[in-house]
C-alpha cells in the first residue's frame, strides 16, 4: 500500500453532479432505531454522571487481576465528570444528528440502511470507553480504554468502504494512535517496576522526581500528544476526515482527541516532576496552534478547516499543562469544556450545509445566511465562541488561558495573542465565506434534526457567556485533579485593563488583520502547508510504509521455498549454533579418545564399511544403488550392535533393516522412473539428478558438511564424558528378576518402559494411516 | 509380473510355516533369551512380504485370504496393549502395573511365564504385523497413484505454490 | 493419579478406535469431537487440582522414578495440554460441520491429542521424545489433509525438515543420558549441573535446535510458510495452534528446567535470536498479500516474542513466555480458522484476532503484551523495550492491512457465498474466548506464575 502524500482531496461524501435528493423527515427519523438508543443511552450517562457529580462524585474500587495488580478502579472525581459529561452530553446531541445524518448520508451513496449496525454500535461503544476513560484511575485500565476509543474511530473513519481514501485514512489513525499509546503501556510498566502500583493517586503519593519518572512522563506526554494530535503526530486527523459527520463532531473533536489532554490532565503530577517534559509541552503545544491554525487559514474543504483547527485549539490545552500551576491547570479544564461545544457545533455545521447543498468546500460555498438563518445564526454563535469573542463561553477560556499565559513569562503572553489571533482569523473566515457573501448553491432545506443540536450548543454557549459559574465550578474541580491541589477557577467581565483583556484586544485586532489581507495569510498557510507535504511527518510516514513493503518484498524474494534449502536451512545454522557453543566453552580435555581392544577391532572395519556406504548413499546416481548402499549401512550397524552385546538390538535390527529394504524398493519399483522435465508433475526424488538452482552444487555438500561436523563434536563430546555410575542401566538389570524377567531389554519394553513402547507402536500404526491417507484415500485395506 | 518366479513361489510358502514358529518361539523364549513381540512380528511380516513379492499383491492377498483382517488386528493389537497397559486403572494403582505383582508366584508353561507382560507382548506382534501387511498392501495400491496424481514439483522449485 | 492416566488413555483408545473407521462419516466426525471435549473436560479438572494443589505424578508400574517412566501434570504442562487441547477441539469442529474430507482425519486429530497430552505430562525425557513422536507423525500425515498437490507439498517438507528436528531431538536425548545416566527429568537435571560445560552445551543447543525448528523461529523457520500457507485451514489452526507449542513449552521446560545454567549462559543468543525472529516474521508479513501466508510469518515473529521472553528468563520472562505462548496459540487457531470463511460474525473474528496479534486491549494479546513489556523492563533494556514497540506496530500494521482487504474490499463478486453458520458461529466463539481472556486474565496468569515458579524453585 502506498499511501499519497496529503493533497487537498475531495472529500465529499456526496457525488457533487446530483443534487443531494430531498430527504423526506419519516425515513430519517422513525427509521433510525439504533441512533435513538444510542441517543438515550448517551443521555442516561449524562444523567447518571451529572448526578454523580453533583452528590460529590462517586469511586468504585475491584480486584481485576489481583496477581497482575490490576484493579478496576474508576473515580467520578472532578477531572472524570469533566470529561464523561462532556462525551455523554455532547453524545447525546451527536447521536441525535446522527439519526438524521446516516439516514441521509446512506441514502445518498444508496447504501442498505442494515449499515447503520457498522456504525451506532460502535459510537456507543465508544460514549461508553470514554466515561470509562474519564474515570480510571489505573494506568492499564486507561490504557484499556485509550485503545478501545482508538479501534471505534478505525471502524468510524472506515465507514464509508467504497472509498480508498478512508481506507488508508483509518489505518493512518489507527496505527499513529495506537503505536503512541504502547508508550503508555510503557510508562506503566516502567512506573510498576518502580514503585509497584499501576493505580494514578498511589503513584501520584509514590513517584519523586528522577530518570524512571522523566521516562515515563515523557512516554505518558507522547502518549497524550498523539491522541490528541499534536505536532508532529497531528497528520492523522486531517485524514479522519474521511469519517462521516457525525463522527467528526464527536470523535475527532470533542471526545476522542480529548481523550489525550485528559490522559496529560490525569497524569499530570507526574508530569509535572520533571521540567524537561513540561517545557516539551510547551514547545509541542506551541508547534501545534501554530502550524494548525496556520494551515487553517488556508483550507478550503470545511472539514479539513475545522480539523487544522482542532489540532491547533488542543495546542492551547498543552500549552497550558506546559505552564502547570493551578492558574493553568483549571483553565485548561474550562478551555476543554468550552471547546468541546464549539467545536462539535461547528463539524454539525459543516455536515448540515454539505447535506443541504452537496457541497463541501468553501470555494464553492457562500451566502447561506439568507436561506438559513437560523444556521447561521447558531454557527456564529460557536464561531464566536471558538474565538473567544465576548457573551460567549469562549470568551472566558481565552480569559483564563490568557491568564495563565501572562503568568508564566512573556513568551507565552506572545504565544496566547498570537494563537487567538490565528483563531479568530481562521474561524472568520470560515463564518464569513459560509454564510456571508453571493448565495452560490441552492440548497436543499436542513432538517430540522440537524440544526437543532447546533442550535442547542449555541444556545449553551451563550449563557455560559453570560453565568460562567455554570462551567467554573466543574472546571475547577478538573483543575485541582490536575493540579494534585485545590484550584479556583473565577471567570468573569471585568471592565479594566488587565492583562488578560488587553491580550484579548490585541489578539482580535490581529485576527481582524489577519481577515483584511487575506493574500498574505494565504500564501504563508499554502507555503507551510508545501513544506509540510515535502519534509512533514505524513511524508515520513509515508516513506516509512513504503520502506517497510520495500525491504518486506526484497526479504521475500530471498527466502528459500524448495525443500533442499528448507532442510540445509535448518541444518547450517543448526551448526553454526554448535560451532558458537563449541567456541564459548573450554574444549580442553573435553575430547577424549579411547584405545581399541578385543572385539573393537571386528568393529572398526565395520564402521569404516558404514562410512564408505554412507558414502555411496550419498553419490549414489541411481535408487537402487541408493537404497542397497544404505540397507549396508543397516546391516553394519546391526553387526556393531551384535559385538557389543546387544543381541536384542541387533535383532531387530537386522528384522526391520530387511523390512525397511525391501518396502524402499517396492516404494521405488512404483514411482516413475525418472523426472522428466517435461512432466512436471510427478512426485520425484531426483536423486544426483540435473541442480537447477545456481550454487547448489556447493550448497548440498557445504549444509551436510557443517552439520556433520557439528554432529560429530556434539556426539564425541558427549561420549567423551565419563560414565555415570550407577547409571539407570545397572538399575533396570538388577530389577529385571523382580519384575519375573531374565532378558533385560524384553522387561524393558513390556514393564520397565512398557509406556514408551505403547507411543511407539502407535507411531507405526500412525504412519501406515498415514500411508493409506495418501495412497487409498485412508482405506486402509 | 506376468511370468511368476516359481522358486520364489515355492520358497515363500514354505518358509510361510517356519516364519510363524520363529515368531512364536521369539514370543515365548522372550523373558529369557533374545526375541520379543516386535522382533517377532517382523519375522512374521517378512514371510508376508515374501508371498507378495513372490505371488504379486492379488494373488497374494487370494492365497492368504486372511491378510484383509490386517487393519483389525493392528488396531486389536494396540488395544490389548492399551488395555494392558491401563487396566490398573481400575483398581486405582499405576498404570503398566503388571500382575502377578513383583516377587509373587508366577505361573509357567515349559519357558513361557503366564503374567500379563505376555499379553502385551501379543498386542505388539499383533499390532507389527498387522501395520507391516497394511503397509505392504498399501504399497501395492500405490501402483499408479504417483501418475495420477498431478503432484507438483516438490524439490528445487523456487517457485512454488506460495507466490500469491 | 487416576485423572492423570485417564486423560491419556481417553484420546488413545478413542483414536485407535476411530483410525479403523471411515471418518468421513458425520457421526463419527462428531465423536472425535465429543472425545477431544471429554478429553477437554478431564484436563481442565486436571489443570483446576494441579493450581490449587500442586503437581500431581504418578510413576509407571510403581517402580522407582527412572526405571519405571515418570507422568508429571504441574502448572506448565497442563496449560499447555488445556490449551492445545482447546485448538484440536475447534478445529475438529470445524471440520466436522462440513463434514471430514479424508476418512483417517478423525482419527489423526485424536491421536494427535492423545501425543500432545502425553508429551505435555511427561517427567521423562525420553518418554517425551515417543509422545513427540506421536505428535508429529499424526500431524505429517494431518499437513497432507485435503490431499490436492499444495497439501502434498506442504506435507512433504513439514515432514522432511521436521524428521529431521526429530533426528536432532532424539541425538540429543541420547547425549543427555550420556551425559546423565537418567531419563527422568529430575534426575536429569540434577546430573546436567555435574556434566562437564562442553557436552552440556552442546546437548542443550541441539534441544534447542529441535524445537526452534518445531517452532519456525528464524533462522529454522524456512518450511514454515510453505506448510501453513500451503495446508487447510483447519490444519494450519491445529499446526501452529497445537503442535507448535511443543517447541514453546520445550524451550521452557528444557531450557528453564533441565539446563538453567546453559540457558542463563546462552541468554543474550536467544534473545537475539528472538528479537531477529520478532523483526523479521514483522517485515516479512507487511507485504504478503495471501492471508495464510502472512499468517505464517506473523507466527515466526510472534514467536520471538516467547524466544525473548525465555531469554530473559526469571520469574516474570518466564511467566510471559507461557502466558504469551497460550495467546499466541489461541490467535493464531483463531486467524487460520477464519482465514477460509466469508462472511457476517468472521469479519469480528478475525479482527478480534488481530487485535489480539497486536497487542490492542481488550484483546488478550493486551495482556501478553503487557507482560512482555514487563519482561523487558525486568531485564532492564530499552533496546528489548523498543523492539517489543516496534513488532507489535509492524503487526499492527500487517494485520489490519490485510484485514481491510479482505473484508473491507467494495465486494466486485458481492455473490461470495457465505459460509455455514456453524461454522461461523464457532470462529465468533473461539474470538470470544480471546476476548475474554484480554479481559480478565487473572485465571491464565496465575497458571504461567506458578508454571514460571516451577523453575524459580528448582534452580534456586
Amino acid at each position: 500500500m502506498g499511501d499519497v502524500p496529503a493533497g487537498h482531496e475531495n472529500l465529499a461524501t456526496a457525488p457533487e453532479s446530483s443534487a443531494p435528493p430531498a430527504p423526506t423527515r419519516r425515513a430519517s427519523r422513525s427509521g433510525d432505531r439504533q441512533g435513538w438508543a444510542s441517543c438515550a443511552l448517551a443521555a442516561a450517562g449524562f444523567v447518571v454522571c451529572l448526578v454523580g457529580w453533583l452528590q460529590g462524585g462517586a469511586s468504585s474500587d475491584w480486584p481485576w487481576m489481583p496477581s497482575l495488580d490490576l484493579r478496576l478502579s474508576f473515580a467520578l472525581d472532578g477531572l472524570g465528570a469533566l470529561y464523561a459529561l462532556l462525551a455523554t452530553g455532547i453524545g447525546v446531541l451527536v447521536f441525535a444528528y446522527g439519526t438524521a445524518y446516516l439516514s441521509l448520508h446512506l441514502a445518498h451513496q444508496e447504501r442498505a440502511t442494515a449499515e447503520r449496525w457498522r456504525f451506532w454500535p460502535w459510537m456507543a461503544l465508544f460514549a461508553a470507553a470514554m466515561v470509562g476513560l474519564a474515570t480510571a484511575q489505573d494506568l492499564v485500565l486507561l490504557f484499556l480504554f485509550f485503545d478501545v476509543t482508538a479501534v471505534c474511530s478505525y471502524f468510524l473513519i472506515g465507514f464509508d468502504r467504497d472509498e480508498q481514501q478512508a481506507h488508508r485514512a483509518a489505518l493512518m489513525a489507527l496505527l499513529v494512535t495506537v503505536v503512541s499509546a504502547v508508550a503508555l503501556l510503557i510508562a506503566a510498566v516502567l512506573l510498576y517496576a518502580e514503585y509497584g502500583t499501576f493505580s494514578i493517586p498511589e503513584l501520584v503519593d509514590r513517584v519523586d522526581s528522577g530518570t524512571t519518572t522523566t521516562v515515563a512522563a515523557a512516554l505518558l506526554a507522547v502518549a497524550g500528544l498523539g491522541k490528541s494530535a499534536q505536532v508532529p503526530l497531528h497528520f492523522w486527523l486531517p485524514r479522519a476526515m474521511a469519517a462521516p459527520t457525525p463522527v467528526s463532531a464527536y470523535l475527532h473533536s470533542a471526545a476522542m482527541v480529548a481523550a489525550g489532554v485528559l490522559l496529560l490532565g490525569r497524569v499530570h503530577p507526574l508530569l509535572a516532576r520533571s521540567d524537561a517534559v513540561l517545557t516539551g509541552l510547551l514547545v509541542v503545544g506551541t508547534a501545534s496552534i501554530v502550524v494548525g491554525g496556520v494551515l487553517a487559514l488556508s483550507q478550503d474543504v470545511l472539514k479539513q478547516v475545522l480539523a487544522y483547527s482542532t489540532i491547533s485549539q488542543y495546542g492551547y490545552v498543552v500549552v497550558l499543562y506546559g505552564i502547570g500551576g493551578a492558574t493553568a491547570s483549571g483553565a485548561a479544564a474550562f478551555y476543554v469544556l468550552a471547546h468541546g461545544i464549539a467545536k462539535s457545533a461547528l463539524f454539525m455545521t459543516a455536515g448540515a450545509v454539505t447535506m443541504a447543498t452537496g457541497q463541501d468546500r468553501l470555494s464553492r460555498l457562500g451566502g447561506l445566511g439568507r436561506r438559513s438563518p437560523l444556521l447561521a445564526a447558531a454557527a456564529g454563535v460557536a464561531a464566536a465562541n471558538l474565538a473567544g469573542l465576548p457573551l460567549t463561553a469562549g470568551f472566558f477560556k481565552d480569559e483564563l488561558f490568557f491568564e495563565a499565559a501572562h503568568g508564566a513569562g512573556s513568551v507565552t503572553t506572545v504565544i496566547a495573542v498570537l494563537a487567538a489571533g490565528l483563531t479568530l482569523a481562521y474561524i472568520g473566515r470560515f463564518w464569513m465565506l459560509l454564510f456571508l457573501g453571493r448565495p452560490r448553491t441552492d440548497p436543499s432545506p436542513v432538517p430540522r434534526l440537524l440544526t437543532a443540536p447546533i442550535t442547542v450548543l449555541a444556545v449553551a454557549s451563550v449563557l455560559v457567556g453570560v453565568v460562567p459559574q455554570l462551567f467554573a465550578g466543574l472546571a475547577a474541580d478538573a483543575g485541582s485533579v490536575t493540579n494534585a491541589a485545590p484550584v479556583d477557577v473565577s471567570p468573569g467581565y471585568h471592565l479594566d485593563a488587565r492583562p488578560a483583556n488587553l491580550m484579548a484586544l490585541s489578539a482580535w485586532a490581529l485576527g481582524v488583520l489577519v481577515l483584511v489581507f487575506p493574500g498574505t495569510a494565504r500564501a504563508g498557510s499554502l507555503a507551510l502547508a508545501r513544506a509540510g507535504d515535502r519534509i512533514g511527518p505524513q511524508r515520513i510516514y509515508t516513506r516509512l510504509l513504503r520502506a517497510s513493503f520495500r525491504l518486506s518484498g526484497a526479504l521475500h524474494a530471498r527466502e528459500v521455498l524448495d525443500l533442499r534449502s528448507s532442510v540445509a536451512a535448518v541444518l547450517v545454522p543448526a551448526g553454526l549454533l554448535m560451532a558458537l557453543a563449541f567456541a564459548a566453552t573450554p574444549t580442553v580435555g573435553a575430547y577424549a579418545v579411547g584405545s581399541p581392544a578385543g572385539s573393537d577391532w571386528l568393529i572398526l572395519p565395520l564402521l569404516g564399511l558404514v562410512l564408505v556406504a554412507a558414502c555411496v548413499t550419498a553419490r549414489a546416481g541411481t535408487r537402487l544403488g541408493m537404497v542397497l548402499a544404505l540397507s549396508v549401512v543397516g546391516f553394519a550397524l546391526a553387526a556393531v550392535y551384535a559385538l557389543n552385546s546387544a543381541p536384542d538390538v541387533a535383532l531387530v535390527a537386522v528384522v526391520v533393516e530387511t523390512m525397511i529394504t525391501l518396502v524402499f524398493l517396492a516404494a521405488l519399483a512404483r514411482l516413475p522412473r525418472a523426472a522428466s522435465a517435461a512432466r512436471p508433475g510427478h512426485l520425484h526424488v531426483d536423486v544426483g539428478a540435473e541442480a537447477p538452482l545456481r550454487g547448489a552444487r556447493w550448497r548440498n555438500p557445504l549444509a551436510a558438511g557443517v552439520a556433520g561436523l557439528a554432529a560429530l563434536a556434539g556426539i564425541w563430546g558427549f561420549l567423551s564424558e565419563p560414565d555415570v555410575t550407577p547409571g539407570l542401566a545397572e538399575e533396570l538389570i538388577r530389577r529385571t528378576p523382580e519384575a519375573h524377567g531374565q532378558d533385560v531389554v524384553t522387561v524393558t519394553i513390556t514393564d520397565f518402559r512398557g509406556l514408551d513402547t505403547l507411543a511407539e507402536i502407535t507411531v507405526l500404526l500412525i504412519a501406515v494411516v498415514g500411508v493409506a491417507t495418501l495412497v487409498r484415500k485412508g482405506r486402509l485395506w | 509380473m506376468s511370468r511368476p518366479y516359481v522358486v520364489a513361489q515355492v520358497v515363500a510358502r514354505l518358509l510361510w510355516g517356519p516364519s510363524v514358529v520363529v515368531a512364536i518361539s521369539l514370543i515365548v523364549k522372550g523373558y529369557t533369551d533374545v526375541g520379543d513381540g516386535f522382533a517377532a512380528g517382523v519375522v512374521v511380516a517378512l514371510g508376508l512380504a515374501l508371498f507378495y513379492v513372490a505371488l504379486g499383491a492379488s494373488a497374494a492377498e487370494l492365497a492368504l485370504p486372511f491378510l484383509r483382517y490386517a487393519p483389525r488386528l493392528m488396531i486389536t493389537g494396540l488395544l490389548l496393549c492399551l488395555g494392558t497397559g491401563f487396566f490398573p486403572l481400575l483398581s486405582g494403582e499405576p498404570i503398566f502395573s503388571h500382575l502377578p505383582e513383583p516377587g509373587a508366584h508366577v505361573a509357567t508353561v515349559g519357558s513361557l511365564e503366564l503374567f500379563t507382560p505376555l499379553l502385551f507382548d501379543l498386542g505388539l506382534f499383533l499390532l507389527v504385523v498387522g501395520v507391516l501387511t497394511v503397509l505392504l498392501h498399501q504399497l501395492a495400491g500405490l501402483k499408479g497413484v504417483a501418475e495420477d496424481l498431478a503432484v507438483p514439483p516438490v524439490d528445487d522449485a523456487p517457485t512454488g505454490g506460495r507466490r500469491p | 493419579m487416576t485423572l492423570l492416566a485417564t486423560v491419556l488413555l481417553v484420546p488413545w483408545v478413542a483414536g485407535a478406535l476411530l483410525v479403523g473407521l471411515d471418518g468421513r462419516r458425520r457421526p463419527l466426525a462428531w465423536s472425535a469431537v465429543a472425545v477431544l471435549a471429554v478429553g477437554l473436560v478431564l484436563l481442565v479438572a486436571l489443570t483446576v487440582r494441579v493450581a490449587s494443589a500442586g503437581p500431581v505424578q504418578l510413576v509407571t508400574g510403581g517402580w522407582p522414578a527412572g526405571v519405571g517412566i515418570v507422568l508429571r501434570a504441574d502448572a506448565l504442562g497442563a496449560t499447555f495440554a488445556v490449551v492445545s487441547q482447546l485448538v484440536l477441539l475447534v478445529a475438529a469442529a470445524h471440520e466436522a460441520i462440513p463434514g471430514p474430507r479424508a476418512r483417517s482425519f478423525p482419527g489423526l486429530v485424536v491421536l494427535l491429542a492423545a501425543g500432545l497430552t502425553g508429551l505435555f505430562l511427561t517427567g521423562d525425557v525420553f518418554n517425551f521424545y515417543v509422545f513427540f513422536e506421536v505428535a508429529m507423525t499424526a500431524s505429517y500425515a494431518l499437513a497432507a489433509y485435503g490431499g490436492r498437490p499444495r497439501q502434498l507439498r506442504a506435507a512433504l517438507v513439514f515432514a522432511a525438515v521436521n524428521l529431521l528436528g526429530s533426528f536432532i531431538f532424539l541425538l540429543s536425548v541420547a547425549g543427555t543420558y550420556r551425559i546423565t545416566g537418567s531419563l527422568a527429568m529430575a534426575d536429569v537435571a540434577d546430573g546436567v549441573l555435574r556434566a562437564g560445560a562442553n557436552a552440556g552445551l552442546l546437548v542443550a543447543v541441539g534441544f534447542f535446535v529441535a524445537f526452534s525448528t518445531k517452532l519456525g523461529l528464524f533462522p529454522f523457520h524456512f518450511w514454515l510458510p510453505t506448510v501453513y500457507a500451503g495446508s487447510r485451514p483447519a490444519v494450519a489452526a491445529i499446526l501452529s495452534g497445537a503442535v507448535a507449542n511443543i517447541g514453546g513449552y520445550g524451550l521452557i521446560r528444557f531450557g528453564a528446567g533441565i539446563f538453567p545454567a546453559q540457558l542463563r549462559m546462552a541468554a543474550t543468543a536467544l534473545v537475539v535470536l528472538g528479537a531477529a525472529s520478532i523483526v523479521y516474521g514483522g517485515v516479512l508479513a507487511v507485504s504478503r498479500g495471501d492471508t495464510a501466508e502472512l499468517l505464517a510469518y506473523s507466527a515466526i515473529g510472534q514467536v520471538g516474542y516467547v524466544l525473548v521472553a525465555v531469554g530473559v528468563g526469571g520469574p516474570v520472562g518466564l511467566a510471559a513466555a507461557v502466558f504469551y505462548s497460550v495467546v499466541n496459540a489461541l490467535n493464531k487457531a483463531l486467524l487460520f480458522l477464519t482465514a477460509g470463511l466469508r462472511g457476517p460474525l468472521v469479519a469480528g473474528a478475525f479482527v478480534v484476532g488481530a487485535l489480539s496479534v497486536a497487542g490492542v486491549p481488550p484483546a488478550a494479546g493486551f495482556v501478553g503484551k503487557l507482560t512482555l513489556f514487563r519482561t523487558g523492563v525486568a531485564a532492564g533494556s530499552p533496546a528489548l523495550v523498543v523492539l517489543l514497540l516496534v513488532g507489535s506496530a509492524l503487526s499492527l500494521l500487517y494485520m489490519f492491512m490485510n484485514y481491510q482487504r479482505q473484508f473491507w474490499r467494495s465486494d466486485p463478486a458481492a455473490g461470495t457465498t457465505v459460509s455455514p453458520l456453524p461454522r461461523r458461529a464457532l470462529v465468533a466463539v473461539l474470538a470470544l474466548l480471546v476476548l475474554a481472556l484480554g479481559l480478565w486474565a487473572e485465571p491464565l496468569w496465575q497458571l504461567s506464575q506458578q508454571a514460571a515458579d516451577l523453575f524459580a524453585r528448582e534452580s534456586g
